[in-house]
């Protein structure tokens, strides 16, 4: 075996360590969670190694707290939020697609000065507004508003997907006898299905994580970032390793089972052009 | 008879460049019509406008007499083969070609039946389960062309299919498509840069410069008698010849191709070869007149550069100073400077129809 | 949709429309604006009515005091250290998060043993949501003990009061910020490399410039505007920074989205000054904005 070149012992140090800097909050995470609290949150100088393993810390959150309904918010909006993306973000990137590039630049602008406006500034006169549209603590006003942080960002996604497509077949299709809708929705979408994925799950993901708009708009009935939050300032440390954990799973599941949409390729969008 | 495709006054522009200017055309059912011109003038925006892609800024498009400007292209019964044949890349090559057809609510065994039939007509049969990405350019070329012609559309608009081939299958590929458009007995309206299929397949041609129709005949019309000087260099493996006409009047010129000059030492013009290219049994010669003009001429044996070379003109068309061919001479018969005498095969083309007047 | 189009003139011959050729507004302009309009009526309605309507606000108030009322207010509630506040963290965040994805990225266009499993490493913290990741850091950097604490007594060294001094806390917040949001700028800057031909690098060794320089005069040039995309992206997320120091270290040191925040709740709802604040905000994204452009229109 030949022995390491100097450079390569470099890369190899500075992988290990860049993983285990990466890797270090998610393990304190999981020792929290799965190790008995007088090893972890009770002591004043924890130890970094676990000493002893117990699901307890997760069966007494699970029966104490009510972690149905935040669960169910959070997929009810993540959902409605990645639905709205497409609904508006299709027609509107099709159309975009298919304008003079100076106007459809001139477009994608203004979208994504919503993107830019601070969460902040938008919820606190919308809030009042809500509660006369009797949007305030739903799960559809909620949407709405984390709808405005996404829908540029899938718009470009879903620009880059149909800019892919040349517009040859668009014609044919159109020659071939479709109409304007059964062009778009038979043959485009069928083709723009890669970026339409990775928009969905960029959306539903930014809804999942959203706090800001959540906290004001959902006291009531709130989203697990939300509940984590709750529990953090009311001292419930181990119930909250317990939503973090809930909270974290079906984002791993999904990045996971859905991977290969998740590259460089499909978010860079319009970028290409 | 209605005219199958009609197009009047057709104008189109984009910003200031000029694509289509007044262009006005009429295709009997059954014509093989071409459209040739250079790459970037307009010919496809001319075709997409028959297809309703794009809308003309001004004119009227008539199929079957149904005016159809402003008409969706689903509205209009039109087929189209593109030039990198626009397959659906999320459809294998069944569901292609049947594509048109679902649109049209087939019912399921009329739609397999159609196309069996066509499958068999263009060799396709033992690939319509493949995906269309795993096929040769050949087989994708007889897919776009197979579903073009499954159904029966009014006009059929080609633009340049043939020109993603390679060389040695292109050639096939036009014969072929010769072929089933007369099986068809259909109207094809084809698009192309390349005056070698204009020449195989059209039953007539439209030149298309800047825009502008120029002529609109037969091939062998445009090569023997261009409309304009643009169209004698544009039509022909070598530009047209010119020189001033010893009887006309001022800037206008007599016009001939190497094959209306017969080499002939008592010839009443001399020239002197520049350059000599060898193509096979014929010598092209670059040479220089007296006048300082640049002509190509054609030769059976071999002339070196710096040989004088002595001729006569045994045909030719007259362009005025607007470049626009005129009448023959008042004497009516043309400037000919004595009898024809073959000197090659290839010399039969100039045994064509002597120039007339229109 | 064809019906609203003037009805076109009998054989075409006519002159165009000229209403329609004034606007430039042919068929093939219009049809895809109708596609794109539900999105800009949403936009509209959700992001600019509500950004309008917060400034106004904040120009009301219930005392029939002077005109500016409740910006003076805000000067009262350390709005100038919350300013500061999050200016520190913004430049400090960014810095970190270039550097980090910076290396992160070269090393991911090196092979090497290992490679596939580093790669999903380097993007995991992508899967945790903004207060999971502030949690986790929370139990690492709390004021009294927790995990740091217990290694730097581990290695004999004193406790250090993570959240308090506010110099402290603005460390953690970026650091916590930077674990996160790291990921997204190592993909940004990763596809920026692959878009860089290796034999611009080959060429460079050739002529004899080592790893250093071949990093100053070819990775970063070529990057520019990929970093421009990252500094954008990231600049403004980092102006709205909220969730992450709010759960890891409250509302003490304030930064701007916290004091809105503050002022917003519910049991003290004093819209007129959380307007005030919002509208702060929007000051300084709005000229966050315009530096980058009036950069970005110099340097092309």
């Amino acid at each position: 075996m030949k022995p390491l070149r100097p450079a390569r012992i470099t890369l190899y140090v500075a992988v290990a360590l860049l993983a285990v800097i990466i890797l270090y909050p998610i393990y304190i995470l999981f020792l929290v969670a799965f190790s008995p609290a007088h090893f972890t949150l009770d002591a004043l100088y924890p130890p970094q190694l676990p000493h002893a393993f117990t699901l307890q810390n997760l069966t007494t959150a699970l029966q104490s707290y009510n972690l149905i309904d935040p669960l169910f918010q959070s997929l009810q909006v993540a959902f409605l939020v990645a639905f709205i993306a497409l609904g508006l973000g299709i027609p509107a990137a099709y159309g975009l697609s298919r304008l003079p590039p100076g106007l459809a630049y001139g477009i994608t602008t203004v979208l994504f000065v919503a993107n830019i406006l601070p969460a902040l500034t938008i919820v606190v006169p919308i809030a009042a507004e809500f509660i006369s549209l009797g949007l305030y603590d739903t799960a559809v006003g909620l949407a709405l508003l984390q709808e405005l942080v996404v829908l540029p960002l899938a718009v470009f996604i879903l620009l880059g997907a149909f800019q892919s497509i040349p517009r040859e077949i668009e014609y044919q299709a159109r020659v071939d006898g479709a109409g304007l809708a059964r062009t778009l929705f038979g043959t485009l979408v069928p083709l723009a299905k890669a970026g339409i994925i990775a928009a969905f799950l960029l959306s539903w993901m930014f809804s999942w994580d959203e706090f800001t708009f959540a906290v004001i708009l959902v006291p009531i009935h709130p989203t697990l970032p939300v509940v984590i939050y709750d529990n953090i300032t009311r001292g419930n440390l181990l119930a909250t390793t317990a939503f973090a954990i809930v909270m974290t799973i079906p984002v791993i599941l999904l990045t996971v089972v859905l991977q290969k949409y998740l590259k460089g390729e499909e978010l860079a969008g319009g970028l290409k052009g | 008879m209605t005219p199958r495709l009609e197009l009047r006054g057709i104008t189109k522009r984009y910003g200031k460049r000029v694509v289509a200017q007044d262009v006005g055309l009429s295709l009997r059912a059954g014509e093989f019509f071409v459209i040739l011109g250079p790459s970037g003038e307009g010919k496809s925006t001319l075709l997409r406008m028959v297809a309703g892609i794009e809308t003309p800024d001004a004119g009227s498009i008539l199929i079957d007499g149904r005016e159809v400007t402003h008409l969706p292209p689903n509205k209009r019964n039109v087929s189209m083969v593109f030039q990198n044949y626009a397959l659906y890349p999320n459809m294998n090559v069944y569901r292609n070609i049947a594509f048109p057809l679902k649109m049209q609510f087939f019912p399921p065994e009329e739609i397999a039946a159609k196309i069996q039939a066509i499958a068999k007509t263009l060799g396709i049969t033992d690939i319509l389960q493949s995906s269309v990405n795993r096929i040769s350019g050949g087989q994708q070329q007889r897919v776009a062309l197979a579903r073009a012609i499954v159904r029966s559309p009014s006009v059929f608009l080609l633009d340049e299919p043939l020109s993603n081939l390679d060389a040695r299958v292109r050639f096939t590929a036009r014969a072929e498509l010769k072929k089933i458009q007369q099986e068809l007995g259909q109207t094809f309206f084809y698009v192309t840069h390349d005056q070698k299929e204009a020449e195989a397949l059209s039953d007539r041609t439209g030149v298309l410069h800047q825009g502008r129709l120029e002529q609109v005949s037969t091939f062998e019309v445009l090569y023997n008698e261009p409309e304009t000087r643009w169209v004698g260099d544009f039509v022909g493996d070598v530009p047209m010849n010119y020189l001033p006409d010893p009887e006309g009047g001022v800037g206008e010129e007599i016009g001939f191709r190497p094959e209306w000059v017969v080499l002939d030492s008592a010839g009443p013009r001399s020239a002197m070869v520049e350059l000599s290219e060898n193509l096979g049994e014929t010598h092209y010669l670059v040479c220089v007149t007296p006048e300082g003009k640049k002509i190509i001429l054609r030769s059976v044996v071999r002339h070196g550069p710096g040989e004088t070379v002595r001729f006569r003109i045994v045909r030719a068309q007259r362009y005025g100073p607007d470049g626009r061919r005129m009448p023959p001479s008042p004497s009516g018969e043309g400037p000919v400077e004595g009898p024809l005498a073959l000197t090659t095969k290839a010399d039969a083309r100039a045994q064509g129809p002597p120039p007339t007047v229109p | 949709m064809g019906s609203s189009s003037p009805a076109p003139v009998p054989g075409g011959r006519g002159p165009p429309n000229p209403f329609r050729h004034r606007l430039h507004l042919s068929r093939e302009t219009w049809v895809p604006l109708a596609f794109i309009l539900p999105s800009l009526a949403y936009i509209g309605y959700f992001a600019f009515y509500p950004s309008v309507d917060v400034v106004w606000l904040s120009f009301q108030t219930p005392h029939p005091a002077a005109f500016g009322y409740n910006y003076a207010t805000l000067v009262q509630l350390g709005v100038w250290n919350a300013i500061e506040n999050t200016v520190v963290v913004t430049v400090g965040a960014l810095t970190i998060q270039l550097v980090a994805g910076m290396a992160i990225a070269t090393i991911l266009t090196k092979e090497f043993r290992g490679k596939g499993v580093f790669s999903s490493i380097a993007i995991l913290p992508i899967g945790f949501a903004t207060v999971v990741a502030a949690f986790a850091f929370s139990l690492i950097f709390p004021a009294v003990g927790g995990y740091a604490n217990s290694a730097l007594v581990g290695f004999g060294l004193p406790p250090v009061d993570w959240i308090h001094p506010s110099a402290q806390a603005l460390v953690t917040i970026m650091l916590a910020d930077s674990w996160k949001n790291t990921p997204l700028v190592t993909i940004i800057l990763l596809a920026g490399m692959t878009t860089i031909p290796r034999s611009l690098y080959q060429a460079a060794a050739v002529d004899g410039a080592g790893p250093v320089r071949r990093l100053f005069y070819i990775t970063l040039p070529n990057l520019k505007r990929f970093i421009a995309i990252t500094l954008i992206i990231r600049g403004i997320s980092e102006f709205n920074i909220f969730a992450l120091p709010l759960v890891l270290v409250g509302s003490y040191p304030p930064l701007l989205t916290v004091l809105v925040y503050n002022l917003y709740s519910p049991t003290y709802p004093a819209i007129y000054q959380a307007s005030a604040a919002a509208s702060v905000l929007l000051a300084f994204v709005a000229v966050f904005i315009a530096i980058v452009i009036v950069m970005g229109g110099t340097r092309r």
